[in-house]
């Protein structure tokens, strides 16, 4: 089957809010998910998918539609990229686990190197800060990661 | 094309590390354990998600920053976020809170995410009984993950200027105490989780080798201690048993303070036999027997006698021996223990070494010179070698030298592969992961 973008079929997507979103074919196919629907002969009637919202299937299919541009340089890609992942850490959350479900290898990369980036280099109360999480040691459990870490790394 | 192909056996490399790591049974049991958890937190999550949904309908994403990012997503994609960071960032990470720690320590997260191969170095030259030498080098241990150069303090009850590294193997560090005292003392330590353990003293020898590796065959970690050659015995310690045992010394003479080279379950010495050829001695971990293995002809054909100097290394793999003659070669054993797949990798042909450095107005080095690592940066490739004075790197693309340490020091520098993991020093030990 040819998936190039001069067939420009239409593919209707489903999210789990019931929202219905009208996709190229060769965008949607990033998917690797969908991708495997659309060989099968799966994709005719819309796709539903229950693990993404329509917010979400948006954003996605957005970075898809930027991705699947042949047009699109490197360099242009990067900065896009770079563009697209400044958001909220609850929309991180949802892209990531949407690329996940839906199998877009790059997509998935893209949003845990974000992710990494955010934590690199910070010390543990920072990171607590950043992430809004309870620090939950113990006083002793807490005296002893100090000590365990007093091999330290300066 | 030499890029791509070290791609390619830099791939293999760590493949095969991950063998030896690993057996596939265990691998399967890993797998198993990540899908239950995986599939686990998906039920947690679906009950969380029907939870709220009675509470509030209509939940933004705003809202929902409240929980930890990290502790929401399954395991296995929260490890994809840390196997991204460095080894330094890891171990804030592990400080973080209880659900991080765990994720970070989990043998999965050790054994399908953080697969690198980090370097260790030690400045060792130093001469501990000179308080001035102390202060001014240590024993300082570093360690290099990618560019990033950290120095690791470590928590021993004895002063670090007599701490001294052995080997590395498995993600754990074999150190030696060189102090003064009439007994000496092995340890075992997991450096990134910080545990140690002492192996029971023996006799203190000023002239021993040593080696530190583990046999597959038989889950064992040992170490192998040849003192000078008149004590006529070599002694070796299996870690779990508790006390040292003697074995026959090995026919060869080996060159002093030269620490064993750990590859397929082996170490590994360039000796001299009694008719004072040189050859590779190997000690394989798991039976005890010393092997010898061939070197390549040249440079050391005239009668077997070695002609400048050579050294050992671990490259892709491979064994592979670093040799002076009027050049510096670096020669790779593609199959291990067949002499016929030697292969000249590369001939750097130093102008360079002994190294004129402009600024400080002094020659660095004696010409001693080994083979650390290759590595591909910006598709070129890095060699990084060491003299006894300074470490170098070398890009075979430009022919371009640099100093890599600016340490203040001209002190021996031993440098070790070291592939990290979060494990727990007992697990690693006791062959449970």
């Amino acid at each position: 089957m040819s998936l190039s973008p001069s067939t420009s079929k239409m593919l209707s997507l489903k999210s789990s809010d019931g929202k219905v979103l009208e996709v190229e074919e060769h965008v949607a196919v990033l998917c690797e998910t969908i991708k495997s629907l659309v060989e099968d002969g799966c994709a005719d009637s819309p796709i539903p998918l229950a693990n993404v919202d329509g917010a979400t299937l948006g954003n996605v299919m957005e970075w898809c539609k930027k991705h699947a541009d042949q047009k699109a340089s490197a360099d242009d890609l990067e900065d896009w990229d770079a563009e697209f992942v400044e958001r909220d850490q609850g929309e991180l959350y949802h892209l990531i686990m949407a690329a996940n479900y839906l199998n877009i290898k790059g997509l998935l990369d893209l949003i845990c190197q974000k992710v990494a980036d955010m934590i690199k280099g910070k010390h543990p109360e920072k990171i607590r800060e950043i992430f809004n999480i309870e620090n939950d040691f113990t006083p002793e459990q807490q005296e002893q990661i100090r000590k365990d870490n007093s091999w330290a790394f300066e | 094309m030499q890029g791509s192909r070290l791609a390619i056996t830099l791939k293999s490399l760590i493949q095969q590390h991950e063998e030896y790591r690993t057996n596939k049974s265990v691998i399967r049991r890993h797998e198993e354990n990540l899908k239950k958890k995986t599939i686990a937190h998906e039920e947690n999550q679906n009950t969380n998600m029907s939870e709220k949904r009675t509470k509030t309908t209509n939940m933004t994403h705003q809202q929902q920053r409240t929980s930890d990012f990290m502790s929401k997503l399954p395991p296995h994609l929260a490890m994809a976020i840390f196997c991204k960071l460095h080894i330094k960032s890891l171990i804030y990470c592990r400080r973080v809170s209880k659900v991080w720690r765990n994720l970070i320590s989990d043998p999965c997260f050790a054994t399908f995410h953080l697969k690198k191969i980090i370097l260790m170095f030690q400045f060792s030259g130093c001469n501990h009984r000179k308080p001035s030498c102390r202060k001014l080098f240590g024993r300082d241990i570093y360690m290099v993950d990618e560019d990033a150069i950290t120095k690791v303090n470590m928590d021993f009850h004895i002063p670090q200027w007599y701490i001294k590294i052995i080997g590395s193997c498995n993600s754990l560090l074999c150190l030696c105490d060189d102090g003064p005292c009439p007994s000496v003392c092995f340890y075992i330590s997991n450096p990134m989780t910080g545990e140690w353990m002492p192996l029971p003293k023996i006799e203190r020898d000023m002239h021993h080798i040593s080696g530190f590796g583990f046999s597959s065959n038989t889950n064992q970690y040992k170490v192998i201690r040849i003192p000078s050659s008149e004590r006529k015995v070599a002694e070796i310690y299996t870690v779990g048993t508790g006390t040292w045992r003697s074995i026959a010394y090995p026919p060869y003479l080996f060159y002093p303070s030269v620490h064993g080279i750990y590859l397929n379950g082996a170490l590994h010495w360039i000796v001299l036999d009694d008719n004072r050829s040189t050859l590779i001695c190997a000690f394989d971990i798991g039976n005890e027997q010393f092997l010898t293995i061939p070197l390549p002809h040249v440079p050391f054909s005239e009668q077997g006698r070695l002609i400048g100097w050579a050294n050992l290394g671990v490259i892709e793999g491979c064994l592979c021996v670093c040799a002076r003659g009027s050049t510096v070669a670096i020669w790779v054993m593609r199959e291990y223990g067949v002499k016929e797949s030697w292969t000249k990798e590369l001939v750097i042909n130093f102008p360079v070494v002994p190294w004129w450095d402009e600024n400080e107005r002094r020659w660095w080095g004696d010409g001693w010179f080994q083979l650390i690592r290759y590595s591909i940066n910006e598709n070129t490739l890095m060699l990084s070698g060491k003299t006894n004075t300074n470490m170098v790197s070398y890009n075979p693309g430009t022919g371009g030298l640099a100093k890599l340490n600016d340490h203040g020091t001209r002190s021996k520098i031993e440098v070790f592969h070291h592939i990290p993991s979060f494990l727990s020093l007992e697990d690693i030990v006791m062959g449970k992961n």
